[in-house]
């Protein structure tokens, strides 16, 4: 019986918990407005007595590039290496975080090992607020307005302010010029839901923050919806 | 030659012991999604749950939407070669009309489905703005597809 035990011992090793150990499973970073792409480095040493094979990563999104340092994927006890991930900005504005899984040689195809993240944190120049402006249906519409400030090294203006639905009017007040606006939207009737998007474009120079969009809202009172 | 002939024993007992129980009890169960209230998270929603006029959000990639979406779902990721703003505005178009908006993405560990929802929630747009748990695994293992 003593070889089919070590036959057994053996068995048990592979399916033994071999990993890798990564010294941020969670890593930040700050994009420039300008900036094409932001990069993470994930840096991991194999912490265990066996050695440990990356098959396969998974970012769920074309945005996300993932690498490991020289393409190498076998990893001996003690071994570093580093997993890098390249992040499209495309338009993106806020913060986005995307995780990235990472399968190892004997992981359950639905299960991978380790999942690190990476947090891109993209400046928005220009900040509405509110988004949303809304009005109840049957209900005066009184003016409202959407407080538009810039945050930029250089003076932001706005070039225009218009709505794409003629049930909405829409005036463009001067705060502080280059600095502060408000724009002021009127419905010119409540009586049916409606809604239009409002459309503000400025001469920032960063191209994909160059426009800018809210919205007006009619809308009747929402049921409340269990649970 | 013993403990080769031992592992041939037990290796062949094990397969008539598996054999049977097949026989028995039928194939194995396939694995489906079980949505246990108690571990939803605060903005999560178990399919079982979502009805009324909903406005489904697909956040996978472009190409698997194509591909089995639900019915009537539409569009927002993260994907940088799309237009976030034309999918904001197609959703706020949408989300005025329904009593709630569930997002849903390819799978319990994608993120983007939370962050689509907070996207959306910040518009303040009225309807509840729930993440569909499970994503896309509770979706294709139910037999009830909305």
């Amino acid at each position: 019986m003593k070889p089919l035990l070590i036959c057994w011992l053996a068995l048990a090793s592979v399916l033994s918990a071999a990993g890798l150990k990564f010294e941020k499973d969670l890593i930040e970073v700050k994009a420039p407005l300008d900036a094409k792409e932001v990069i993470a480095d994930f840096k991991f040493t194999n912490d265990s007595s066996e050695t440990v094979k990356i098959k396969d990563t998974e970012a769920g999104c074309t945005c996300l590039g993932v690498s490991v340092s020289g393409g190498k994927v076998s990893y001996a006890p003690g071994e570093s290496g580093t997993l890098r991930a390249t992040f499209e900005l495309g338009s993106f504005q806020g913060v986005i975080d995307k995780p990235i899984q990472i399968w190892l040689d004997g992981d359950p195809e639905d299960k991978p090992s380790t999942t690190v993240t990476m947090r891109v944190d993209i400046p928005v120049a220009i900040k509405l607020e509110p988004k949303t402006l809304k009005w109840e249906m049957g209900v005066e519409g009184k003016p409202q307005t959407i407080d538009v400030t810039m945050d930029y090294k250089k003076p932001v203006h706005i070039v225009s302010a218009t709505a794409n639905n003629e049930l909405f009017t829409v005036k463009l007040i001067t705060v502080e010029e280059g600095k502060h606006y408000q724009v002021e939207v009127t419905p010119l009737k409540t009586d049916s839901p409606s809604l239009s998007i409002i459309r503000i474009e400025t001469d920032i120079e960063v191209a994909k923050q160059r426009v800018q969009q809210a919205f007006g809202v009619i809308r009747a009172p929402i049921p409340k919806v269990n649970p | 030659m013993k403990p080769l002939f031992q592992f041939a024993v037990i290796a062949g007992l094990s397969l008539a012991a598996a054999g049977g129980t097949w026989l028995l009890k039928g194939p194995p169960e396939k694995k489906t999604f079980h949505c246990d209230p108690k571990q939803l998270k605060q903005d999560e929603i178990c399919l079982s749950d979502v009805s009324g006029n909903v406005l489904w959000i697909d956040a996978r990639p472009r190409a698997e939407w194509k591909e089995n979406g639900l019915k009537g779902s539409i569009l927002w990721n993260l994907d940088p070669t799309e237009d976030a703003q034309q999918f904001e505005a197609e959703a706020a178009m949408r989300a005025v009309e329904a009593e709630m908006v569930v997002v849903y993405c390819g799978s319990e560990a994608c993120g983007t489905s939370r962050q689509i929802a907070d996207r959306i929630r910040a518009l303040d747009l009225g309807p509840q703005v729930k993440v569909l748990h499970g994503g896309w695994d509770a979706l294709k293992d139910s037999n009830s597809k909305p």
